[in-house]
This record gives structure tokens, C-alpha cells and sequence, in this order.
């Protein structure tokens, strides 16, 4: 029984699109993050006042993503985009170590917010092409990921310049997103 | 109900053209008006600015403008900066781009200005016209806020006005291309950032002003209007910029001839011939079959008439023809252009055919026709009958309370001007009252009825129409009665006491009415009637409740028992002549200016001795409101007395005045003027005047009496006083020694105005029993036209609009000093090449205040 609606929900699901939050404090990397998503390629951003929204297809599937200005004066406005989301990916500038607290603080406010109880999140650890980077598992305990018991998370080391770790990152958002819609 | 609808454009995915439907919603409604309330306008905004998702181009245009309904009631517009700048690059191709463009200026803060200026630049540059204007637009929104982003653009502005001018088939007869918009947006960009630029303006001008190079008629018409404001700041730019809009006068497009005409007609003219130019151009308008060119013609008509009434005369019958033709607002000036020139003799054909009219027409128009008719009665007093049954009629016409309200403020001052018809008046406004819906209506008729019908011969008639209000009508006009009922028993009953008897009668019975305030009326009524402290409940004027409320909230603090027997009015003899307040504008506030200055006068004994105060001037400041002594100054008329009354303020912190005095002097030597036989006779000093303390100082002067045969009058300076603070300026309020100092304040200046109280002439005064005649020519360069110094004139003496005689270059007016028998004045002018000439004629009985008021008159027209 569970096998047929899967493979239902999943023709159903190829026509629906997954929306997505890119969220993260300024020059995290979001804007650049977007655009390795949605063309491939590296494009030369101005910090984003506002918002920038793409249809990006992968794996099958086709996201409606979003990528919120980091800006101080942006982020009292994300929660205003929360709505219908299905998950969140969280951009930190690894090379950043003074404003990990910041972050730390800016995940745990949003992920508090009703209307994201059940959104995945996936949270990049940008900028690993850079020299002196803090790791993936150094951001993790950083930002107490471990602590999140009753969500689907995962954190990846990667490069949105160079593009190493987005597809690893992606993939695990798919699954996850398909996992839970039809769980 | 919005916000619901508006949850479409939350679905995943969005269903395109339901989200339109809800957008086109939205737009209708906030564009008819509608109030979204506040927290709605955010909510909404942040739905409409997910719509950025979705590629549509049409639904992307639609979102635009919302943008720009929403942008000025939300303040969150920062979150689509982004979206709205992407949306500005593209190919013209794309039809939401104008529209991002106009936005720009909507979503920017001050921070982000300059990340946009590349962008409009870019835009004005555009080939496609849509793109070029709405990146002008866009800067001209930006000129408040960020002056130098905005005049940066100025460069391609210039090549827009230029590159959009070319031979691109423009029509010829008041169809425009919309290609060459950009001119019109670019030559209004370019007129505001060069206002400050005067040579600048006359270039742009110049380089335009062929008719063929600027081919958008709105911007020929913005170019009218510049070279209408330029010559009135510049006399030498006058006869080559006429030239300039006589040309286009004569343009084939109705926009260009017909705003070319107005500003032509709203100038300065030396003689009729320009005028009848004018007229000769606007001729064909008239006749066109268009209204909107009928309307915009028959105004330039209006304005001309004013200046020379006898050019019209040619166009009465196609005037009043126009008057049937249907479209209100055509009647409506075309009746208002004959009520305005019309003689004498054609009063009655007039008032006709607005008795036929009016019922057709709104009430927007009833009142302009009103005000007009009631001009044509002051202006003509031997048509007061004829336009009192006019007023009548329309009276009884189905009406909005304003238009009603109108006509008995009309009536009123029909009963002002036209004594004689005091009871004809007051019996219609009664037939009135005993039909009316309006309660606020019926008070004010009560009001009136009050006041006016003791001076009619027989009170009784009126008094019955006034009580039926107390049987049939509302709490509110119940109320209104019984007041009115006291008034009467109060003024007219002390000769009747059968009649006052009667009254009391009726107030006693309302002493029983179901309403409070009636009750409470009734018994303040009724007690004066009955001796009952009679005075002290009906103060005469304004100081007196001042005084009155002084006497109580003194009694209140030393918590004694109220006790009214020992007050007394303090200056029961002084107040301002009733004159005045009828006829001219009362200027400031005269219960609170006479309050400070009778309580100080107390202090000076002398003053007590100077009679009645004639005129009290409106105060004027005799040094700058941040000074650091501040001065205001008001003047006090006697008979033979002038009081100068002014208030000093000390506005430093830390210095203190002792023996602070005024020393003002008459002004020697200025041309014009006559200080007559002015004697200091008191001057009044001010101890010590500490930081932020404000205090009077009163300074009087006696003037020479005159004997004249046939009566007297005073030797009336015509001069300004010199003022001068003579005090000690000490740093501490124990300082002995201190350091003394002058602190000079502007001069006051005392002219006709000061004595002379105006009242309405009628013209047959004129020619019977004055025995002597003043009379002075003279010219004036400081008016530009007749209406400017009919203006200066009428604003400086206080006259009525309606004591000019338009017809004639006439004015005339009456008045009195404090001295002698009323002055007739009859006042003639001439435009000529410089200005205005007068001719001032001054009959009365006394001639030497003839003669001072031939002399006032010139010393005011030429200072």
C-alpha cells in the first residue's frame, strides 16, 4: 500500500514546487549561492536589499527558492516569507569566527518561529575554498546542532564559488523534502 | 475583506489570472479612496511582493502598480528594492519596465539613492519614449528628497528634450503622439531644477519658445506658463515674452491658444486695446462646440471682465443664450460673467433668469450664484427689492443646508445694508423658520431674529413665529428661542412693560420644558427681565466675560463665597466702537489683546479721562520673534488721545531689566508725513523685568484740537514713531550697578487706517447735503493694476469687495474718524504707463478732516 501512494505522491509532487528559504547573516554567500543553483555559474552580486526569487530544477524536482537579504535592517522582515516553506538552507561564511555567535543567534530565532516547526534545514558552511576555514563539524558545534532533536538537519562544508559540497548538500535536501512529504 | 482575497498569491503554485483579478481589485479600490487599515496595508504589501516570483509579464506590470499605491502607506517598500531595480535593465521590449522605473523613486531610501542614479540615467537615454519618460518622472520624485541625485540627471534631460522633439508625425490639431511625451516630462524636470536659476529659466525659454521645436502642446503649455511667472518678476522680459505668447495664441491647437490667452489676460494692461486683442483671438473659442474649450474660454472672458466690463457687452446675447444650453457649468459662468457687468436697467432681466435656472443646477453652483447676486444688491441698492424676492424664491427651492445657510447670511447683510428692508426680510426668514429641517438652520434664524427685530417697529408678529419654535421644534432650537425671547424681552420690552410682561409669560412656561438647557435658559432669562441682578449677566463685550472670569477664579482661589454684588466691569465706557465689528474684518483677537490692555491702563489714571477707544490696531511685532528683547506693539485710538500699548519679553537667561522705558518720538523729515501737534503726556516704566518675564510698558500722547465751524476734530498725526528701550541690563536681580543700554526697535507707523472707520456708502449720499469737498490727483507706481491697489486699498481700510464699482474704475466707500459727521469718499483710477492714477474726493462736513483724509489717503497709497 505505502509503495503505491509513494510512487503516486511523487507524480504528483514532480509537478508542485518545493519552496524554498536561503537565509543566512550579509555576505554569507546566499545571492551567489542561488545563482550556482539556478545556472551553474558565478555571477558578481551587490548585497540584496530585499529578496531574490528563482525557479531552480533538480534532481526532478523544481524549487521555488528564496534568497532574503542577510542586511541588518532585512532580517526583521524574513519571518514575513516563512509561510508554506518546506525547508530552509542556512549559508555561514566559515571564515567569519566573530560573527559564528550572531549566526548562532539568527538560526535559533527563526527555527523557534511556529511557522517553521517542521521545515528541514540544511545549513552550508560556505567559503571552504578560502584559507584558514573553520570545517563543517567546527560549525556544527559551534552552533549546537546536535541539540535539534525533533528535526531533519544536516550540515555541509562547501564552496557556492567553486561549487564543491552544494550537490551533496542538495541531494540530502531532496530526499529529506520527499521523506517528509510523504511520511 | 482584501487581505482574504489576497491569500492567492500565498498558493503554490499561483494561479496567474485569478491572482490579476484580486491585483485589478485592489487597484480599484485603493484608487476610488478606500482606507485598507494599517496593519491590512502590511500584510498585503508582503502577499503582493511574493507575486515577484511568477515571470508573467502582465501580472509583473500589474504588481508594479500596486507597488506604487502601496509604497507611500507602508513603510516596509525596503524588502522589494531589489526586485523593483532588477525589473529597471532589460530590453524596452519587456512592458512592466516604465513601470519599475516610475517606482524606483518609491522603493528608495536616502542611503540607496546613488545605486539608482545610473539606472535613470540609463533610462532617460532610452530611445523608447515609455522608458525615457518614466525615468524623468522618476527624477522629478526624487528632487525633495534627494535634490542632487535628481540634478544629476540633468545632462540627459536635456538630450531627451532635444532627441524627442524630431518631425516623428506629430498631429497638428490637438492630437498628440504619446512619443513625444518625454519633451513634456523633460521641460517639467527641467523647469523645476532650474527654479532657482532665473537666467537659466529665460534660456530655456528662449531656446523653445519656436513653436516647432517643443511638439508635445503640454509642454507648449508648461512653456506658457514660465513665461507667465517670468514677466511678473522681470519688467524688462515683458514686451519680447508678449510677443512670444501672442504667437501662440494664435496657435492651431485649442491647449496652446487658449493657455496662451489666460496668462495674456491675467497681465498687466495699459489700455483696452490689448484686451479687445484678447477677445478678437478668444472669439472663435466661444463659439466651439466643445465644451471643455467653452468653459476654459468663457473663464478668460470672466477674468477680463472684471477689468473692462464694457468689452463683454458684444457677447451678452450669445451669454445668455449659453445659459440654456445645458451643460451646468457653462450656464453657471456664463450667468455669473452677466451678474458681473450687468447695469443697472438689466438687474431685473438677470435675477429672471436665475429665478428659472437655479432649480437645474447643483448646489456647487447654487452658492457661486448666490454670492454673486448678493454683489449685484450691494452693488445696486435701488435693486435691493428685486434681489430680496429673488433670495425669496430660491429660499424656498429644495437645497442642501449650505446653499440655504448662503441666503440667509445674504439676508443678513441685506438687513446691514438696507436697513429699510429690515421687516420685509426678517418676515421671510420667519416664513422660513416655521418649514425648516435643519435645526442648525433654524438657530441661526432664531439668532438673527433675536438681535434685528427690537429695531423693527413692531416686535409682536416676530415674537409669536419664535415661540411656535418653542412648542414644535427639538431640544436644540427650543433652547435657541428662549435665549432669542430673553434678547428681545431684554432690549425692546424696558419701553412696554405690558409686552415685556408677555414675554415673561411665554419664558416662564419654558421654565417647565422636558430639556435642561432650555430650563436653565429660560431662568437666566427671566431674571434680569425681573431686576434680578440686571447687567452683570449680559456683559457688552468680549473684556467683560475676561473681567468676569478675572473675578471668579479670584473669589475660587481665596475660596470666599460667590458674590457678585461687588463686582463692576472694569472699563464698562471703553469698548471698541460696534461699528467695527460690523463692517470691517476684525483683525486679531481683540478680546485678548484689550484684556492685557485694560488691566494695565488701570495703572495709569489718566487714561480713564480719554473717553472711548476708537480704533484698537492689530498688533505688530517691532523686532524679530528671535531677538533678544521681543516687542510688540499695539495702537489705541482716543478722540484726542493716542495710547501706544507694548509688551516686552526678555528672552535672554540670565539678565535682568530695571527701569525699563520706551522712548518714541515722531520721525522727522520723511517725505509724506505730519506729525501734527503730538505731546508726550505719559510714559509708564517697567521696574524690573527678569529672564523669560514678559511686561507692558504704555506710552500716550495728546493731540492739538481743531475748531471748525462746523464742528471738531483733531490734528491727527500722519507719521512713524521712532521706539527705542532705554533700560539697565544688570546679571543678577540684586545687582545694583548693572550698565545702561538702548536696544532700538522698528518704527509704528500711524496713517488713515488708524482713524479712519469704514462704513458702507450708498451712492445717493453722495450728491445731497455734503457742504464741503477735498480733492488730490496723484499717480503710484507700486500697482501693477487697478484690482492690485483696489486690493491694498480694501485690505488696508477694511472695506467691503462690494463698495467697488467696477464698472467706472470706481471705489466707493464712507467712514468716520473719532471726530465729526460721516465722510464720504469716492476714490477714481486710471491705469497709466508706470502704474495706477488716482483721483480722491472726499465730501463731508468738516474740512479739515477732509483734507486729512485726502492726505492719509495719498501718504497710505504712496508709503
Amino acid at each position: 500500500m505505502g509503495g503505491t501512494f509513494s510512487t503516486l505522491f511523487s507524480k504528483l509532487w514532480s509537478k508542485k514546487e518545493v519552496r524554498i528559504l536561503i537565509l543566512g547573516l550579509d555576505n554569507a554567500g546566499k545571492t551567489t549561492l542561488l545563482y550556482r543553483l539556478k545556472i551553474g555559474e558565478v555571477v558578481t552580486t551587490v548585497p540584496t536589499i530585499g529578496f531574490n526569487v528563482e525557479s531552480v530544477t533538480y534532481k526532478n524536482l523544481n524549487f521555488n527558492v528564496w534568497d532574503l537579504g542577510g542586511q541588518t535592517s532585512i532580517r526583521p522582515y524574513w519571518r514575513c516569507y516563512y509561510a508554506n516553506t518546506a525547508a530552509v538552507i542556512f549559508v555561514i561564511d566559515a571564515t567569519d569566527r566573530e560573527r559564528l555567535e550572531t549566526a548562532r543567534e539568527e538560526l535559533y530565532a527563526m527555527l523557534n518561529e511556529d511557522e517553521l516547526k517542521d521545515a528541514a534545514l540544511l545549513v552550508f558552511a560556505n567559503k571552504q575554498d578560502q584559507p584558514g576555514v573553520l570545517g563543517a563539524a567546527e560549525i556544527s558545534s559551534a552552533l549546537g546542532l546536535a541539540s535539534f532533536k525533533e528535526r531533519s538537519w544536516s550540515i555541509v562544508g562547501c564552496s557556492a564559488v567553486t561549487g564543491e559540497g552544494v550537490s551533496e548538500g542538495m541531494d540530502w535536501l531532496v530526499t529529506t523534502v520527499q521523506q517528509n512529504e510523504t511520511a | 475583506m482584501i487581505s482574504q482575497e489576497a491569500r492567492v498569491f500565498n498558493d503554490t503554485p499561483l494561479n496567474v489570472s485569478k491572482c490579476r483579478d484580486v491585483l485589478t481589485k485592489i487597484l480599484h479600490t485603493v484608487r476610488s479612496g478606500d482606507h485598507i487599515p494599517e496593519g491590512e496595508t502590511t500584510d498585503l504589501f508582503f502577499a503582493v511582493s511574493k507575486l515577484f516570483q511568477h515571470k508573467d509579464p502582465n501580472l509583473r506590470q500589474l504588481v508594479h502598480l500596486i507597488v506604487r499605491e502601496l509604497a507611500g502607506i507602508t513603510e516596509d517598500v525596503i524588502m522589494i528594492t531589489s526586485s523593483v531595480m532588477k525589473d529597471t535593465v532589460g530590453g524596452s521590449e519587456l512592458i512592466f519596465r516604465p513601470n519599475a522605473i516610475r517606482n524606483l523613486c518609491r522603493v528608495i531610501d536616502l542611503s540607496t539613492v546613488q545605486a539608482i542614479e545610473r539606472s535613470l540615467k540609463t533610462a532617460i537615454n532610452d530611445k523608447s519614449h515609455a522608458v525615457a519618460s518614466a525615468g524623468i518622472i522618476s527624477s522629478y520624485h526624487l528632487y525633495l528628497p534627494a535634490t542632487e541625485s535628481s540634478r544629476r540627471t540633468l545632462p540627459e534631460t536635456q538630450d531627451a528634450l532635444s532627441s524627442f522633439g524630431g518631425s516623428s508625425g506629430l498631429g497638428m490639431f490637438g492630437t498628440h503622439s504619446p512619443s513625444s511625451m518625454p519633451q513634456y516630462h523633460a521641460l517639467g524636470l527641467l523647469i523645476l531644477l532650474k527654479r532657482n536659476d532665473r537666467n537659466g529659466l529665460v534660456k530655456l525659454l528662449q531656446s523653445f519658445q519656436r513653436a516647432d521645436l517643443v511638439r508635445n502642446p503640454l509642454g507648449v503649455v508648461l512653456l506658457i506658463r514660465l513665461a507667465g511667472t517670468l514677466i511678473q518678476t522681470d519688467s524688462q522680459l515683458k514686451s519680447p515674452l508678449i510677443a512670444v505668447l501672442k504667437g501662440w495664441a494664435d496657435h492651431k491647437t485649442d491647449m496652446i491658444s487658449l493657455e496662451a490667452l489666460r496668462t495674456l489676460a491675467g497681465l498687466t494692461y495699459s489700455n483696452q486695446d490689448d484686451a479687445l486683442a484678447i477677445i478678437k483671438v478668444l472669439s472663435p473659442h466661444l463659439q466651439s462646440p466643445r465644451a471643455v474649450v467653452k468653459i476654459m474660454a468663457l473663464r478668460i472672458l470672466k477674468l477680463l471682465s472684471k477689468q473692462f466690463p464694457s468689452i463683454v457687452s458684444p457677447f451678452n446675447r450669445d451669454l445668455e443664450n449659453s445659459i440654456s444650453l445645458g451643460n451646468k457649468v457653462i450656464s453657471t459662468l456664463a450667468i455669473a460673467i452677466l451678474l458681473q457687468t450687468g447695469s443697472e436697467d438689466s438687474v431685473e432681466r438677470l435675477v429672471g433668469q436665475v429665478k428659472t435656472f437655479i432649480p437645474d443646477i447643483s448646489d456647487e453652483f447654487r452658492l457661486f450664484i448666490v454670492a454673486s447676486v448678493e454683489e449685484l444688491a450691494l452693488k445696486f441698492p435701488k435693486q435691493t427689492q428685486c434681489i430680496i424676492n429673488l433670495l425669496s424664491t430660491i429660499l424656498r427651492e429644495e437645497g442642501s443646508s449650505a446653499f440655504k445657510e448662503r441666503i440667509i447670511l445674504s439676508y443678513a447683510k441685506l438687513i446691514q445694508y438696507s436697513p429699510e428692508f429690515r421687516d420685509e426680510i426678517l418676515m421671510q426668514l420667519c416664513e422660513f423658520v416655521e418649514d425648516c429641517e435643519y435645526p442648525k438652520l433654524a438657530i441661526l434664524v432664531l439668532n438673527i431674529l433675536a438681535v434685528e427685530s427690537s429695531q423693527t417697529r413692531r416686535t409682536g408678529p416676530f415674537v409669536r413665529y419664535i415661540y411656535n419654535r418653542i412648542v414644535l421644534e427639538n431640544s436644540n432650537v427650543r433652547a435657541a428661542s428662549v435665549a432669542a425671547l430673553s434678547t428681545i424681552c431684554q432690549n425692546g420690552g424696558d419701553n412696554d412693560t405690558t409686552f415685556q410682561r408677555s414675554i415673561l409669560q411665554l419664558l416662564t412656561q419654558a421654565t417647565d420644558d422636558s430639556d435642561d438647557e432650555v430650563r436653565d435658559r429660560a431662568i437666566t432669562g427671566i431674571s434680569p427681565c425681573l431686576g434680578l441682578g440686571k447687567g452683570w449677566l449680559t456683559p457688552k463685550t468680549d473684556e467683560e466675560f475676561g473681567d468676569l472670569e478675572d473675578h471668579l477664579t479670584g473669589l475660587v482661589r481665596t475660596d470666599s463665597a460667590v458674590d457678585l454684588s461687588d463686582w463692576q466691569p472694569r472699563l464698562a465706557s471703553s469698548h471698541l466702537p460696534t461699528k467695527h465689528l460690523e463692517t470691517g474684518p476684525v483683525v486679531g483677537t481683540v478680546a485678548a489683546r484689550s484684556e492685557a490692555f485694560s488691566s494695565i491702563s488701570k495703572l495709569v489714571p489718566m487714561v480713564s479721562t480719554f473717553g472711548r477707544v476708537w480704533t484698537a490696531s492689530a498688533t505688530e511685532h517691532l523686532t524679530e520673534p528671535e531677538a533678544e528683547y521681543v516687542l510688540e506693539a499695539t495702537k489705541y485710538i482716543y478722540a484726542q488721545h493716542i495710547v501706544l500699548h507694548v509688551r516686552v519679553t526678555n528672552t535672554l537667561p540670565d539678565v535682568w531689566l530695571r527701569d525699563a522705558s520706551l522712548v518714541s518720538v515722531p520721525a522727522l523729515g520723511e517725505a509724506l508725513s505730519d506729525h501734527g501737534s503730538l505731546t508726550q503726556v505719559f510714559t509708564t516704566s517697567i521696574d524690573v523685568l527678569g529672564p523669560g518675564e514678559s511686561k507692558d510698558l504704555l506710552v500716550g500722547f495728546a493731540l492739538e484740537e481743531v475748531l471748525e465751524e462746523r464742528g471738531k476734530t483733531s490734528n491727527y498725526p500722519l507719521c512713524k514713531l521712532i521706539n527705542t528701550l532705554k533700560f539697565t541690563a544688570a546679571e543678577d536681580v540684586n545687582d545694583n550697578a548693572g550698565y545702561e543700554d538702548d536696544f532700538q526697535v522698528e518704527a509704528v507707523a500711524l496713517g488713515l487706517a488708524d482713524y479712519f472707520v469704514a462704513e458702507y456708502a450708498h451712492t445717493e449720499s453722495w450728491d445731497s447735503g455734503s457742504v464741503s469737498e477735498a480733492q488730490k490727483s496723484f499717480k503710484s507706481t507700486r500697482f501693477r493694476s487697478i484690482s492690485d491697489s483696489v486690493a491694498y486699498i480694501s485690505s488696508n481700510l477694511g472695506l467691503e469687495a462690494q463698495a467697488v464699482h467696477v464698472q467706472s474704475n470706481q471705489l466707493c466707500f464712507g467712514g468716520k474718524l473719532p471726530f465729526g459727521s460721516y465722510i464720504d469718499v469716492k476714490v477714481r483710477m486710471a491705469p497709466v504707463e508706470t502704474g495706477v492714477a488716482f483721483q480722491i474726493t472726499a465730501r463731508g462736513e468738516n474740512k479739515h478732516a477732509l483734507d486729512f483724509v485726502v492726505r492719509g489717503f495719498l501718504q497710505m497709497v504712496k508709503w
